[in-house]
């Protein structure tokens, strides 16, 4: 167990860009909405799974809409409060305790946020390891657990439960009726017990985001990656400066590329995306694929970029972490490989 | 013959031109910026128009870093209460949250109230004017300033007009409004029409001093303020919009230093007696930063050019013992007299680039001579890097680009930079900034969400570029004449079908 403060945001809030992959949203408005929830309720109790009662009931928190619209129109405590309660009641059953689904981007800050409001422990631990764009992407679904009962609810009173069997099924429901509340939802789901979120979780999910923001902190005074990459096992991809980015304005979700041109004469580097970066090719060969963390730097200040901040004459470093090893698993390509995102390339890198 | 006048308050000198409707240069004067800085403005002003005839000057602009001063000094900021439309919708963070203590103390009474946008531009609530009147009763008297900030308001910006409206005839003090002062995103827009209306009454004492100056010799003329994109605002609207204007100086250069070399795709180096400032121009316009920047201290998003820095220029000292350091101390503006060739007795970087052979504009290079050619070739060396590591920070092209060098202290800037086609020293460089203001353009801009499905992409961007141009030629552009300057387009994630957020910018010359 160990006691977060509003000290400590700042700091995971760099880790938890850096999880973001290039997606995620920037942190700014969801860390202070947990700022305000801090300084207002009181510190939150950060506890390990196993420091639970086994059959305590513990349950998911995420926002579900567009980060350019989270960033706008900010969920609330309230929000989040409102949700926790809906889930209940709709399982009849107290939640015990929160656990984060997603680590990367503005999502680390809102199961701390309602944690706080609600006097509940948040759990370290999470579904992701990073950022994934559908909420069924988590290692809870590679290991049968239900995304349901998923309830959902906007600001104005609005709120949505569904009972799906299937969470794919389940993440494109709550991504369209997202649309229809204002794409800026809080979500419960994932109900389990505390014995089950020991089995399928990642654990030190938060204690990581505080551990790397303070590397890339490390990272960037120093002007290397080697703090960050030396912690994790990941390695850097190449140096080069962007000299095309193609964004497609798709259907759903914006689907492109970036291409570098590879300094001191190593070839060319495409790096695929959607809301994350997904994989990286190099000359024809694919060097590293999702879920393991692909992440682009600004050459200068080592900042990791969002996708849509690429520009073309950007100088930038690109550098891979592996995915958190409880994604290794039967299963994991088809969820979250890089046939889930439509690319037909081998996974690399996760053997 | 139209004459305007342009004016530039830096930290250690005020400069003014004066250009014709060719925008040639017909007249420059330097003064310095006292600490008093409308008597350097007057005096520069004085000094200029003695070269022309006074009843032909037609505009004045102005570009000054009094504002900025005023926020990181926080000298004389007004009180500001703080209006938020989003209820029942983002009610949190408080507004503040998070700010440095000493700069939380300027915001007066808050309320977040019924109203603000969806992403669509349909309501999340109406506004509730009832509570609006009862936030601005509880400012009455207290506050010097108010901000009102509604969520999505750029694509709807009725109801912060309305509550502003409502605020100002309760409490009869300026009202910042959101939408055209920061882009999207709630937070760091919120901070930024905080800051703003607080530096409100800083900028109507510098406007309030450029009029008189400008009456007092008689110049009833159309004055205006130059703003962080490189284009004018009037000066009315700059007494609303004082945060516009923080970052002007480094716009003005770059806007210069284009004009005067007939580049519009080029790096720009400003160096002056303490800084060397670099930025992008992309098609003669100041490359705009992509994050946002922080103010202060504080997380804003107001529109501002990407600029890196560097603490060296013309004033900055060299030590020699025990080893080679050079800087970041400077003599600033007395250069002219410290420095070894200006007769003092302080050894700086002017007096080691004398030394190198180059021409410093100043002093008498013989005394230069007794300096160890190691030494010059070191510091020199240093001097090199850090340009390197400035062109560095900036996403210049395959192939290169071409360097503006302007400012006093650009005789620092060596020939053979990697990355640089070639460095380019345009004629009256050291009146870049001045000359930037005085040629200056007016814009207008555009920053919504579009949905294709229901109007299609083409005509969307055609609504978008037409309420641009619009609001270029609202704010004084020659009707005609109005070009758009930049298009952006970010489709948003996760909405099935297309909808974008949509930026543009429109530029234009002022009408006569």
């Amino acid at each position: 167990m160990w006691t977060l403060g509003v000290e400590a945001l700042a700091q995971m809030a760099l880790g938890s860009r850096l999880f973001g992959g290039g997606g995620g949203g920037d942190t700014l408005g969801a860390r202070l909405v947990a700022h305000q929830a801090l300084e207002d309720c009181g510190q939150v109790r950060v506890l390990r799974p196993d420091e639970l009662d086994p059959d305590a009931l513990v349950a998911g928190v995420v926002v579900i809409g567009t980060p350019t619209v989270l960033v706008e129109k900010l969920p609330s405590t309230d929000q989040l409060a409102a949700v926790v309660r809906a889930e209940e009641a709709r399982l009849g059953q107290k939640i015990e305790a929160l656990i984060p689904v997603v680590i990367g981007g503005m999502e680390l800050f809102y199961p701390i946020a309602a944690a706080a409001a609600l006097h509940l422990p948040c759990l370290d631990a999470d579904g992701m390891g990073r950022t994934l764009p559908v909420i069924s992407m988590t290692t809870f679904t590679l290991a049968g657990v239900n995304v349901a009962p998923l309830c959902s609810a906007d600001a104005k009173g609005n709120v949505i439960s569904l009972d799906t069997a299937d969470n794919r099924l389940a993440g494109a429901i709550a991504r369209l009726s997202a649309m229809t509340l204002g794409m800026a939802n809080a979500c419960v789901c994932y109900p389990m017990s505390a014995a089950t979120a020991c089995q399928v979780s990642i654990p030190g999910s938060l204690t990581r985001c505080l551990e790397f923001g303070g590397l890339l902190a490390q990272a960037q005074a120093q002007g290397t990656l080697e703090p960050v990459l030396g912690a994790c096992g990941g390695r850097e991809l190449g140096d080069g400066v962007v000299i095309a980015v193609d964004r497609k304005t798709t259907f759903g979700f914006p689907k492109g590329s970036v291409t570098l041109e590879l300094f001191g004469g190593q070839g060319t580097m495409r790096v695929e995306m959607q809301n994350e970066f997904l994989v990286a090719i190099v000359d024809g060969e694919v060097v590293a694929t999702v879920p393991d963390l692909i992440s682009i730097f600004d050459i200068n200040d080592l900042e990791p970029l969002y996708t849509d901040e690429i520009q073309e004459g950007q100088r930038v470093r690109v550098a891979v972490m592996p995915c958190a090893p409880q994604w290794r698993q039967p299963g994991m390509a088809d969820l979250v490989g890089p046939a889930a995102f439509g690319y037909h390339v081998d996974p690399v890198g996760q053997a | 013959m139209s004459i305007r006048i342009g004016i530039d308050v830096g930290g250690t000198s005020t400069d003014a031109v004066a250009v014709d409707a060719a925008d040639r240069l017909v007249a420059h004067a330097k003064a310095a910026t006292s600490p008093e800085p409308f008597d350097g403005i007057a005096q520069a002003l004085d000094a200029v128009l003695a070269q022309v005839d006074a009843s032909e000057v037609t505009h004045a602009m102005l570009g000054t870093t009094h504002l900025t001063n005023a926020l990181l000094e926080r000298r004389s900021l007004s009180r500001v209460g703080v209006l938020r439309l989003s209820a029942p919708a983002a009610t949190q963070p408080r507004p503040g949250t998070g700010w440095p203590p000493e700069l939380a103390a300027v915001i007066g009474p808050v309320a977040v109230v019924g109203g603000g946008c969806e992403y669509d531009g349909s309501l999340i609530a109406e506004l509730d004017e009832k509570a609006v009147r009862t936030f601005a009763e509880s400012c009455v008297g207290k506050v010097g300033a108010v901000s009102v900030t509604g969520v999505f308001s750029a694509a709807h910006p009725a109801q912060e007009t309305r509550a502003a409206q409502i605020v100002s005839e309760i409490v009869g003090v300026p009202v910042s409004e959101s939408h055209v002062v920061g882009g999207l995103s709630l937070i760091p827009r919120e901070n930024a029409t905080i800051l703003n209306a607080a530096i409100i009454s800083v900028a109507r004492n510098v406007i309030d001093g450029f009029h008189q100056a400008l009456h007092a010799r008689g110049l009833s003329v159309e004055s205006y303020l130059t703003q962080n994109d490189g284009t004018l605002m009037a000066a009315e609207a700059a007494i609303r919009f004082p945060l516009l204007t923080v970052n002007a100086a480094m716009a003005n250069s770059m806007r210069g230093a284009s004009r005067l070399s007939g580049l519009d795709d080029a790096l720009v180096i400003d160096v002056g007696g303490t800084t060397a400032d670099m930025g992008l121009l992309v098609d003669g316009f100041p490359k705009q930063r992509v994050r946002g920047t922080e103010v202060a201290g504080i997380p804003t998003n107001f529109p501002t050019p990407q600029i890196s820095s560097f603490a060296f220029g013309g004033g900055t000292l060299v030590k020699t013992s025990p080893a080679l350091a050079v800087g970041p101390q400077s003599v600033g503006y007395r250069v002219t007299q410290d420095a070894l060739i200006g007769g003092g007795s302080r050894l700086t970087l002017s007096d080691v680039s004398a030394a190198a052979g180059r021409d410093v504009g100043f002093g008498d290079a013989a005394l230069s001579a007794q300096i160890p050619a190691a030494l010059v070739s070191e510091a020199m060396g240093w001097v090199d890097q850090q340009v390197r590591r400035l062109v560095e920070r900036h996403q210049v092209p395959q192939g290169g680009l071409p360097l503006l060098a302007v400012g006093g202290g650009a005789h620092l800037v060596g020939s053979d930079i990697p990355g640089v086609s070639q460095v380019i020293r345009p004629p009256h460089s050291a009146l870049a900034n001045a000359y930037g203001a005085a040629i200056a353009e007016v814009s207008g801009s555009v920053d919504r969400v579009y949905n294709y499905d229901r109007f299609g992409r083409e005509h969307c961007l055609d609504a978008a570029q037409e309420a641009a141009v619009d609001a270029a030629i609202q704010a004084g552009a020659k009707r005609g004449h109005v070009r758009v300057a930049a298009i952006k387009e970010v489709p948003l994630t996760y909405v099935t079908g297309q909808t974008c957020r949509v930026q543009v910018k429109a530029t234009g010359p002022l009408r006569a």
